[in-house]
């Protein structure tokens, strides 16, 4: 009882101090908004003294005879005013800011010398007065690339200093209007693999970093989801930086093994408040839509088919001729599919709003994105919107050294599918409209959907059902920076996040009516069913960060960051179905309660971490830094669950070494950086194969298990036996690197070499051993299972200018190669094998016949070698190699073919020209060798047009065997998987071309318009494949079927204004 | 200032706190979606649901997802009876031999019922006698196919270097698939839910057994263990023939006397589509033209017939 109650007055207690530091908190919150506009427009009005205390500013208020009031403008190198430019007299802290149109006013006192104009990112300058009262300046941009701010785990570092593997895209590299941030990195930066499979609303690219699996997203310093980061509004983004190394990986442990994707979120800027608004319109278009068939076509080749067969024709000649002059359409249509369910293009819209602004005490930046994306279809009832928000609120307290960070931030996306009997989803309505046959009516002769099974505008009607998902989420991070006064160059950090998720899914699949011809009765369909599920879930990330900087006697520099890191993840859900519906009405309410049934799950996971960095340079010119991470898992049984991880790494800048002066001062080398790291990484959970608690025995239930006396009763299943050596893959990672500018900084590169290994797979002797009698599989254990990957990777970038011509071109180039050293999972005989085993081979699309084209001739069909499956063979099947010549083609014939399915090269080269107001962007965009397999649709059907290309005595070059009633007629020799129908789907795109111009330049008499840009741009307008020859299947679909909604080409019309 | 010192101290305590106050450890997650094994057999309930599971897996699972061996016979033309029909039955081709996965679920009611201590005698005695019942429908089931069986009655150790086991010569697979017939009878109640085996299941399965093991031992005592368990069940069962025979396969005769063990299906979880039998009974689903299908011309009016492409 005792206990009881002390433990309540401390939970009381508690509450009320988190009460009270809530109310604090918003009442800081609050006073920083106003403080930031109180002291906006204080500094328009009139003047203020930088880092000012309140004493300092009456100073400057009160009129002084000793004073000289200087004026003038600040302008740009194009011309343009700059506001928020600090105007300082020199060597004191009295100074104002230039207002909207860059013009400021200054009291200067006596005996001052000269003012100092400064603006982040421009390069100060120092401008004597000698007796002038009016001083124009012209400021110049920095060249700062290697100065530039590169968000690295837990921290931040330039590109001089830092000695690890890391790409970066800048943010105004982020402004193609495409629907995902996934979608704009293709091509823009190395060892990024971006690669779509369709498009559609709600597809996401699939991202990887030197060919691992899914990296670990990191924003705004909290780990997130690969999801969280093709959601952002890219307008948001304020650096985007890529870990490709152990180096830049090792303070995320074992995490680490895919990369990482460190991102922070713009935060408030001094100034006058800025008003950022941006609309885009975007027409989207299949890149490429393969013409189908009419029924003409496909009886008269269906006919020939059975002809070629011996068989009589499916069709006869009257029936022939009617689909041919259509004289009885709603018995012998001609049904074009694709013109009765497609719109010439689909709409994405898009909106963006920023305000930013506040003072040196109180910064705030908001923003608001809303994207509204459609489809194809001709009905609206296939989308996706999402609206991103965001408010960040940063708060100075330099008298104790404290900037407080509040940053709230969230999405909220619903996608709408339509869902009927026929399925749901892409691969269902897309395939349906490419599967449905030109003899098939759509309408009936009174206008209604006619009785076919799979009718594709059925399934997008809008009285048909839905698969409606909605995901919300809302992140809070209170960021408390306190740079500690009484010891110089010590920082403490506390980061702590908080985040909600909400997801609602309601699945209704009801379906439109459908009628026989004459009639106005529809028919039957399955009774509808609504399903929906409810989830919701929080977790929460604490980080406590330690870092010290100091300089000893200006040569020897120091950094040391030291932290401590949790998350917690809670989540659970609900969900409910009702079946057979009798009354249409998509509530559950009006479902039959009998054979209901609902479910629910709940799920939570932790991690912990100690982690750490050192990095001491000598001189600016030898550098050297390591870190670790000591992580703890939960995936992991209780005395498994703590590892460490680590990296060291080293940098020389050779060009500051004195013996390279003489190519310095003749601009042969500007710069030139060695790097090497070498660091020991992990990767868990599902990278490591393992499934959630593994590690515990238990057994899994089931509600539905047996129907015993006609009701249903609950049963046990055991689960997988418990495996004694769950850990994490290991990973060592090397990496090499040289930076490099040249011809006076225009010209500047990088080349990157990898190479890494990961060892410690877990493998289950069932895989390889035969332990059926066990009855169930033998626990994975600790294998020698070696895989290795390396690869190399080069940027080269060139930027000059003729006259007011700014001129950028640029180019990346990445490359990996895999191979198992030892592959866990491969049994002896496959190991035994040269031909078809895993081991030791690099990147192969599979095991396969060889093929040596078609047969010529009755004698060559006679005297070759022939599958032992097949029969009825005549010239024009495809002939397989006899590869081991023992005069039969088997199994053992087969070997490995082809190149792997997703691309081991990618590319990118980019040209940016900028010539006053207007500008042009373009990026070209590849990838190396990859193999496409077409389905069995593309292979075998008579579906489209490019398909009549098929084997006859004339026609011996054809793409296609001859032609066939049935791919079974010859024992399915034409389907035996083989490289005759692998097609390299290597590609160049011209991923994106832009063509804007600033009105700003005419809208002089608007002084309030710091921006008025229209831009035209293009997406995918050109795309070079084999593919696209051979199949007429863009490279990156998702279908080899093309049942999958296909990959866009867009036209977009994009007009940014900024007040 | 002030304000600021406080503000300082605030954050630094809320720092703590929550540094603090969440979690002794916060790596101590646990599993939402599973049962230990304690729980699984710490009452007659619990270990009931995993005896389910084996009910599921071997009575349903076994005996009544396809038309039995019949699909391997002349009798109807199946798509899994093909091979047979095409005389394409190679070396490689394996009709089901791997069924341990049944048998560990019997051998783990056995040895965790054994090892249970918070179970009755009886529960003990009922369910081990279930499981052997369960294990003689399993070894049933692939004596029919393969003459011999490989004898497995304990959990394997995961230690075992070796998992190879012997074939049972015939004598030894039917004499120990009729002891466990046997020790089943002697455990198992007289009556039970409908959907689970009694004793007088049990002396069924023994009828089923004894005449394969008479036919292929030559052994002519397992004729009279035969009668005998027949006579049983028609003198203590209680257990009579239906009139209606249509009714035993569908909702009338759903408890029919006729019926001495039947799985049963719901329409929570049998929906057309599991309906395979009456889908691979239907002959010409494959190439094998035995007389020109009937194609139909006109789509709009095929009304489910094939249509001509």
């Amino acid at each position: 009882m005792k206990r009881n109650k002390s433990f309540k007055e401390l939970f009381y207690r508690s509450l009320k101090k988190t009460l009270k530091i809530t109310r604090n908190a918003f009442i800081l919150l609050f006073l920083g908004v106003l403080q930031a506009h109180a002291t906006d427009t204080y500094s328009q009005k009139t003047r203020l003294s930088s880092n000012s205390s309140d004493a300092k500013l009456t100073d400057v208020m009160s009129p002084d005879p000793q004073q000289k009031q200087i004026t003038g403008t600040v302008t740009g190198t194009d011309g343009t005013p700059m506001p928020g430019v600090n105007v300082v007299v020199t060597g004191t802290n009295q100074g104002t800011i230039t207002d909207i149109a860059g013009k400021y006013s200054i009291d200067v006192p006596q005996g001052s010398n000269s003012l100092t104009f400064s603006f982040i990112g421009y390069i100060s300058q120092e401008i004597p007065l000698a007796g002038k009262t009016i001083i124009n300046v012209t400021i110049k941009e920095q060249t700062k690339e290697l100065e530039e701010v590169v968000v690295v785990g837990y921290g931040s570092t330039t590109k001089r200093v830092t000695t690890s593997s890391i790409s970066t895209i800048n943010s105004d590299q982020l402004k193609i209007p495409v629907p995902t941030v996934g979608d704009e990195l293709a091509g823009k930066a190395t060892g990024v693999f971006v690669s779509s499979s369709g498009g559609g609303p709600g597809k996401k690219p699939t991202i990887t970093i030197r060919g691992g699996s899914t990296p670990l997203v990191v924003i705004d310093g909290i780990v997130s989801t690969i999801t969280d980061l093709e959601n952002l509004n890219p307008d948001d983004i304020e650096n985007f930086s890529v870990l490709k190394d152990a180096e830049g990986a090792a303070v995320y442990g074992a995490r680490a093994g895919n990369g990482i994707i460190a991102i922070t979120t713009k935060r408030g800027t001094s100034g006058t408040m800025k008003i950022n608004y941006e609309y885009s319109y975007t027409l989207t278009q299949p890149t490429i839509l393969p013409k189908k068939f009419g029924s003409y076509d496909r009886v008269t080749i269906a006919n020939q088919a059975r002809l070629n067969d011996g068989q009589a024709p499916a069709y006869a000649d009257s029936i022939v001729t009617k689909y041919q002059n259509q004289s009885d359409p709603f018995n012998y249509p001609n049904t074009d599919w694709q013109k009765a369910c497609l719109n010439t293009f689909a709409p994405v819209g898009r909106h963006s709003l920023s305000i930013n602004g506040g003072s040196e005490k109180s910064k705030y930046y908001a923003s608001v994105s809303y994207l509204d994306q459609g489809t194809l279809y001709k009905f609206n009832t296939n989308w996706l919107k999402r609206y991103n928000y965001k408010l960040s609120l940063t708060n100075n307290f330099d008298k104790i050294g404290l900037v407080a960070n509040v940053n709230l931030y969230g999405t909220i996306e619903t996608v709408r599918i339509p869902s009927c009997q026929y399925g749901s989803g892409y691969y269902f309505t897309w395939g349906h409209i490419q599967n449905s046959a030109p003899m098939e009516i759509a309408y009936t002769d009174l206008g209604l959907y006619s009785q076919k099974g799979d009718h594709p505008l059925v399934e997008i009607d809008p009285t048909s059902g839905y698969n409606l998902t909605q995901a919300r989420n809302v992140n809070g991070i209170l960021d408390l920076d306190w740079s500690v006064p009484w010891v110089k160059g010590l920082q403490i950090k506390a980061i702590n996040q908080l985040r909600g998720d909400n997801n609602w899914q309601k699945t209704w699949n009801a379906t439109a009516n459908q009628y026989p011809l004459h009639s106005t009765t529809p028919i039957t369909h399955t009774a509808p069913q609504l399903y929906a599920l409810s989830g919701q879930g929080y977790s929460y990330t604490n980080q406590f960060l330690g870092e010290y900087n100091k300089v000893i006697s200006t040569d020897h520099t120091i950094y040391a960051l030291f932290g401590y890191e949790r998350s917690y993840g809670y989540s659970e859900s609900i969900n409910a179905t009702r079946i057979g519906y009798i009354l249409i009405y998509d509530q559950f309410i009006a479902g039959p309660t009998i054979n209901a049934t609902n479910g629910g799950t709940a799920a939570e996971n932790a991690r912990a971490g100690y982690l750490g960095r050192f990095r001491y340079d000598y001189k600016s010119k030898y550098f050297i830094e390591g870190s670790f991470r000591r992580d703890g898992s939960d995936w992991f049984p209780p005395n498994k669950r703590w590892g460490t991880f680590w990296s060291g790494s080293a940098g020389w800048i050779v060009s500051s070494e004195t013996f390279m002066k003489s190519l310095y001062d003749r601009n042969i080398i500007n710069y030139l950086k060695l790097r090497a790291s070498y660091g020991v990484v992990g990767l868990d959970g599902g990278d490591a194969g393992i499934s959630r608690f593994q590690y515990l025995p238990g057994y899994s239930v089931s509600q539905t298990g047996y129907l015993i006396n006609n009701s249903f009763v609950p049963s046990f299943t055991e689960g997988p036996l418990v495996s004694p050596d769950l850990t994490w893959y290991t990973q060592k990672s090397r990496n090499f690197g040289v930076d490099f500018t040249s011809l006076n900084s225009r010209i500047s590169g990088s080349f990157d070499y990898f190479f890494m290994e990961t060892t410690g797979m877990l493998a289950s002797l069932s895989g390889t051993l035969y332990t059926d009698p066990l009855g169930t599989s033998l626990p994975s254990r600790k294998s020698d299972g070696n895989l290795r990957r390396a690869g190399y990777e080069i940027t080269l970038n060139y930027k000059n200018n003729i006259g007011d011509l700014q001129y950028t071109i640029g180019g990346n180039f990445s490359r990996f190669m895999q191979m198992w050293k030892m592959n866990p999972n491969e049994d002896q005989a496959t190991l035994k094998n040269p031909y078809t085993r895993t081991t030791y081979q690099t990147d192969y699309y599979g095991i396969g016949y060889h093929s040596l084209g078609y047969y010529t001739s009755a004698d060559d069909v006679l005297n070759s070698p022939k599958l032992v499956t097949s029969t009825n063979l005549v010239p024009g099947d495809i002939k397989y190699d006899d590869t081991n010549g023992d005069g039969r083609i088997d199994a053992s014939d087969q070997r490995r073919i082809g190149v792997d399915a997703t691309p081991r090269i990618i590319y990118g080269v980019n040209l940016d020209l900028r010539y006053k107001g207007w500008f042009l962007s373009t990026l070209a965009q590849g990838s190396g060798n990859r193999d496409i397999y077409p389905g069995d649709v593309v292979q075998t059907g008579q579906t489209y047009t490019f398909q009549r290309d098929y084997w006859t005595p004339t026609n011996t070059n054809a793409i296609y065997p001859r032609l066939m009633s049935s791919p079974t007629y010859n024992g399915s020799n034409n389907t035996a998987t083989s490289d005759f129908w692998l097609v390299n789907g290597r590609y160049l795109r011209l991923k994106s071309l832009q063509i804007g111009y600033d009105f700003k330049q005419l809208l002089t008499n608007l002084p309030f318009v710091s921006e008025c840009t229209v831009i035209l741009s293009g997406i995918n307008l050109v795309t070079v494949s084999e593919s696209l020859r051979r199949y007429r299947m863009d490279p990156e679909v998702g279908s080899n079927n093309n049942y999958d909604y296909p990959p866009d080409r867009a036209y977009s019309f994009t007009i940014r204004v900024g007040f | 200032m002030k304000i600021y010192i406080r503000i300082l101290i605030v954050s630094a305590a809320i720092s703590i706190f929550i540094g603090l106050s969440c979690k002794k450890n916060i790596l101590d997650t646990q599993p939402f979606d599973k049962f230990t094994e304690s729980t699984v057999w710490s009452t007659r309930a619990n270990a009931d649901a995993f005896v389910y599971n084996a009910y599921n897996n071997i009575v349903a699972g076994l005996y009544a997802s396809n038309i039995e061996l019949d699909c391997y016979t002349n009798n109807s033309i199946d798509n899994a009876g093909t091979a047979v029909t095409r005389e394409e039955i190679t070396r490689d081709f394996d009709i089901g031999f791997n069924k341990f996965a049944s048998i560990r679920r019997c051998n783990l009611i056995i040895q965790e019922v054994t090892l249970s201590k918070t179970l009755t005698d009886l529960d003990k005695t009922q369910l081990i006698a279930e499981a052997k019942f369960l294990r003689a429908m399993t070894n049933f089931w692939l004596a029919k196919r393969f003459g011999r069986i490989v004898w497995v009655d304990h959990m394997i150790s995961t230690d075992t270097t070796d998992f190879s086991l012997p074939l049972e010569t015939v004598s030894s697979t039917w004499a120990k698939i009729m002891q466990d017939c046997d020790d089943a009878i002697a455990g198992l109640p007289a009556t039970s839910l409908a959907g689970r085996a009694n004793k007088y299941s049990a002396f069924a399965l023994k009828t089923f057994v004894g005449l394969q093991a008479g036919a292929y031992t030559t052994d002519p005592t397992y004729f009279q263990k035969v009668v005998d368990a027949a006579d049983s069940i028609i003198n203590k069962g209680g257990y009579s023939l239906d009139a209606n025979y249509e009714g035993l396969f569908n909702e009338q005769g759903r408890y029919s006397k006729e019926l001495i063990l039947a799985t049963y299906k719901s329409a929570v979880n049998y929906v057309i589509s599991s309906a395979n039998d009456a889908q691979t009974v239907v002959p010409n689903t494959n190439n094998d033209i035995l007389k020109s299908p009937v194609l139909c011309n006109v789509p709009s009016t095929c009304n489910g017939k094939r249509a001509g492409i």
